[in-house]
């Protein structure tokens, strides 16, 4: 899935995107992370279909210890109750969330809209982030000071090197000292 | 696999609606399926489409009768521990995506902060011109 592009095509962390077979998950412990990961996507899927296509939507899930996760649009109880009319229901069982009215509604349009400008605010730093990386993998590949010096760990360098990587700091720590009571001063002038 | 971004909210078109929900659907039962199976888990799913009396059940109408008395036998703490609907999820979803973007800001940051610091240390900034205040602090404190 992953294409080569101009730049030396990176290699993933994890293992990325892989076919499985649907059989019953040997290990315990993978079937364990499978099962919360899943369940979760379960439940955002349902959740997905229900207000895009305005369903009501339920899925009730037992983990392998036997413990219960459920999710429900509106609200489980409202659907369950819909699906097999139980006379003996929990008097009075609130949910939070059970009985949307009017203002339930608008909550959750709201909730809906803050979760799409978040995604958007989070692509967007993405972007600024790989943007960043970009300038970093340039300046390494120009193979020049800035290069060795970008992920330098002290403890490999040599002493001149380090000489050299501490002078360059206390320049820049005074240089920028200097320049921030000039901008200091700019400001207070322009207040005048 | 069409990678378009879907906002979360009700598709006003009808005829887009209605395809999005037979595909979604399907989608939706193959997943819990899939569950099912890998993990060797009860799960059964209920979804009432818009204006439709019946529903669409996973595994089948018997089977998920059968878990769904199993849930509904469960003492009320067993029940509402991990029980969600559309608010508490999306809330839950909400803060998670704020920690991330937070996380990704704040690498974000770090990462053109040492830049600017390396290309100060080379002497490519002559005098620091063109920082703005924010700018010169975080390399100021970076240097600490």
């Amino acid at each position: 899935m992953a294409t080569a592009t101009a730049t030396a095509p990176r290699r993933r962390a994890s293992m990325g995107r892989q076919k499985i077979e649907i059989r019953k998950i040997e290990s315990e412990e993978a079937r364990q992370v499978c099962f919360s990961k899943r369940r979760a996507g379960l439940f955002k899927k349902a959740s997905e279909l229900a207000v895009l296509c305005g369903a009501e939507v339920a899925a009730v899930v037992f983990s392998p210890a036997g413990k219960a996760f459920s999710f429900g649009h509106p609200s489980v109880e409202a659907i369950l109750d819909r699906f097999v009319p139980s006379a003996a229901q929990h008097p009075g069982a609130v949910v939070a969330g059970a009985g949307l009215g009017a203002a339930g509604d608008r909550n959750l349009a709201e909730l809906n809209r803050q979760y799409g400008e978040l995604r958007t605010q989070l692509e967007a730093e993405k972007a600024r982030k790989e943007r960043a990386e970009e300038a970093m993998a340039k300046e390494r590949a120009a193979g020049n000071q800035m290069a060795a010096w970008l992920d330098a760990d002290l403890r490999d360098m040599g002493e001149e090197e380090l000489m050299a990587f501490a002078a360059a700091l206390v320049e820049v720590q005074a240089a920028v000292s200097e320049r921030a009571n000039q901008v200091l001063q700019e400001a207070l002038n322009v207040g005048r | 696999m069409a990678r378009k971004k879907v906002t979360l909210q009700y598709i006003a078109n009808d005829s887009t609606r209605r395809g999005t929900f037979k595909k979604r659907l399907r989608g939706l039962m193959k997943k819990a399926g899939e569950l099912a199976i890998l993990c060797d888990v009860k799960t059964c799913v209920l979804v009432y489409g818009e204006g439709e009396p019946a529903p669409e059940v996973f595994p089948s109408h018997a089977k998920a009768a059968a878990i769904l008395t199993r849930f509904r036998s469960m003492p009320e703490l067993g029940q509402c521990k991990n029980k969600m609907n559309q608010a508490g999820f999306l809330t839950q979803r909400i803060d998670k995506l704020r920690d991330q973007v937070d996380k990704s800001r704040r690498e974000c940051r770090d990462r053109e902060i040492k830049v600017l610091l390396h290309r100060a240390m080379l002497g490519a900034l002559p005098g620091l011109a063109g920082l703005t205040i924010e700018e010169l602090t975080s390399v100021g404190w970076k240097v600490d």
